[in-house]
């Protein structure tokens, strides 16, 4: 595996962070490496011809798919929590947001 | 008639109780499961108490449904209420379905029993299983090799004849992979056949539900179960159940595409072969083989990648140790904890599709990446169009190659992703596929896939099946496999 540059450290580096992903700085490059084969198979895909046309986001294009409009329950708050790391009796708890991040 | 359908008529004659039957499976599960790992989890307790329920119900007179007593594995993907479905990751291990999914709903309606949870790669992310955060699952033929992936463990139960019937995933051939690699039938509906509610998402655009059994008449059993519109699942299309086609003979008036690039020469020798040769047992059967082409097969590869990777980035963005799941404190801030839980719970190659999705959306980038696959996209789809307006069903082999070793190539993703020509154009294109086994290559199945119009789903299988009345290797049995005892 070749010696990866700086510049494709520092864009792994940086879409781990968008991506809230911990990598240990140990594994950075070779990840960069492994990225940059990846996208350079990839790049077959900037030379075909898409002048003119629409992107397709999904097969059966359906729009506007609605249902009546009547309230019904969701899911009771206990089946809400069970799988909880940490809970209270009503919330699930986090590390405090406030004042930091 | 045929295993799961066999089976139903045996429990419904009275000639085999439900728990009899649960027993018998689980007993076949015991004596394979030390080699082949298909399982997650096992839910002994629950099949058991199901099955006498079931067969306290045959006593009262009620119409048994058309699955009754029949015995399914699900995909760890699947929700199945207060059942753990860890997806194959560290992230979610221990993780209840406070639900049902629709389509297991619909299953347990039908009267199956579901005796476990099967092994896949991390949250699909894999075509052998080998991603799997709980070790992989090992092909029936052959040990030394996987049977393919990402519904490793569902295609394995099925083909071991742990189980008649099991439930996958399709999102870039997790269904019709497997299933040609391990010898039986696996059908990947037309997208928004069947209702995504309850299947943990990887690709929202091309996931699909599939069906995995030995044969093509039992999978049209369990997808007229499964299939249908739900309004929990706004990407339904709303069309009733699935409708077998009526019984046929032969293949008259069927026009068979045979695409230019499904024939390349990355296309192992033995595998050519056995395609070839079904395709002149479909001529002998009166189908019309016609020379299609379908340009973009080679760029779909790339372009499958960049679009699935995007949407599990956004889908995968939930595991962030809050609701459920693994949760790694970190630093002690609320970013770091979604950093570090993430960090530590997710494997190798759930990592890397985080960090190519999260790339080719990310500003700078999201134009040439992802907006141009999204328009390659509908060139893959228009190739299709195109063949479909002068034949009825596209033929040609599911996988270049007969089931691969364990190690061969996990640790090299290009090589990886780009074996693969043959399934993610169909998921892209939102197209129906069924791959049945058509032969056999240095003794390990070989696999037909057969492709569809969307919508076409009917017409596909009924060309399945009529292929299966008139051929014998979807009856072929691994080594050891315990078909003929528990479910013939």
């Amino acid at each position: 595996m070749s010696e990866p540059r700086r510049e494709d450290i520092e864009l792994v580096a940086a879409t781990a962070a968008l991506a809230r992903i911990e990598i240990p700085e140990a594994e950075l490059p070779a990840l960069a490496s492994e990225f940059s084969r990846i996208l350079e198979a990839f790049r077959v895909l900037q030379a075909v011809d898409v002048a003119g046309v629409e992107p397709l986001l999904h097969a059966t294009e359906l729009v506007d798919v609605l249902r009546a409009d009547q309230p019904r329950p969701g899911l009771e708050r206990e089946r809400v929590l069970e799988n909880a790391p940490d809970r209270t009796p009503e919330f699930f708890r986090v590390p405090k947001t406030v004042g930091g991040d | 008639m045929d295993g799961a359908l066999a089976l139903r008529e045996q429990i419904v004659s009275g000639e085999r109780s439900v728990e009899q039957v649960v027993a018998d499976t689980f007993a076949t599960i015991d004596a394979l499961e030390p080699r082949l790992h298909a399982f997650t989890t096992l839910d002994r307790q629950g099949a058991t108490t199901r099955a006498r329920a079931l067969d306290r119900e045959l006593g009262t007179g009620a119409t048994p449904g058309p699955l009754f007593g029949v015995p399914i594995a699900l995909k760890a993907n699947m929700c199945f209420e207060g059942r753990e479905s860890n997806c194959g990751s560290r992230i979610l291990a221990g993780y209840r379905a406070p639900y049902n999914a629709t389509f297991v709903q619909r299953v347990l309606d039908a009267g199956a029993v579901v005796v476990g949870m099967t092994n896949m790669d991390e949250f699909a992310f894999g075509s052998s299983g080998e991603n799997s955060a709980f070790g992989p699952t090992f092909n029936p033929w052959d040990a030394t090799r996987t049977p393919g992936g990402s519904s490793a463990g569902s295609a394995a139960a099925v083909a071991a004849g742990m189980v008649p019937l099991a439930l996958g995933s399709d999102t870039g051939g997790s269904v019709r992979q497997p299933a040609a690699l391990c010898g039986i039938s696996g059908f990947k509906p037309s997208y928004g056949r069947v209702s995504r509610f309850g299947l943990i998402m990887f690709g929202s655009s091309l996931d699909c539900v599939g069906a995995f059994a030995r044969s093509v008449r039992e999978v049209e059993a369990l997808m007229s179960v499964i299939s249908g519109a739900d309004e929990r699942d706004s990407t339904c299309v709303p069309l009733p159940p699935l409708d077998a086609e009526p019984e046929a003979h032969d293949l008259r008036g069927l026009r068979v595409g045979v695409p230019d690039e499904y024939f390349a020469d990355a296309l192992e020798s033995g595998v050519r072969e056995a395609v070839e040769s079904a395709l002149r047992e479909m001529q002998q059967l009166g189908a019309e083989l016609v020379r299609v082409t379908l340009p973009h097969t080679n760029v779909a590869v790339p372009t499958y990648y960049v679009i699935a990777t995007a949407e599990a980035s956004s889908n995968l963005a939930r595991y962030d140790g809050v609701r459920y799941g693994a949760r790694v404190e970190g630093d002690g801030s609320l970013q770091g904890m979604f950093a570090a839980t993430r960090g530590a719970s997710f494997g190798r190659e759930a990592r890397r599709r985080m960090l190519l999705g999260t790339f080719v959306l990310s500003s700078g980038y999201y134009d040439a990446w992802y907006q141009r696959a999204l328009k390659v996209r509908r060139l893959v789809a228009r190739d299709f169009a195109r063949a479909f307006e002068s034949v009825d069903v596209i033929a040609g082999p599911t996988n270049p190659t007969v089931a691969f070793s364990l190690g061969e190539r996990v640790d090299d993703p290009v090589a990886m992703y780009m074996s693969d020509v043959l399934s993610p154009p169909i998921n892209l294109a939102g197209l129906p596929g069924l791959s049945i086994p058509c032969g056999f290559a240095e003794e390990l199945p070989v696999g037909l896939q057969l492709i569809g119009p969307a919508l076409a789903d009917a017409r596909v299988l009924r060309v399945g099946r009529v292929y299966q009345q008139h051929t014998a290797h979807h009856l072929r049995v691994p080594p050891g496999a315990r078909v003929a005892e528990a479910h013939a």
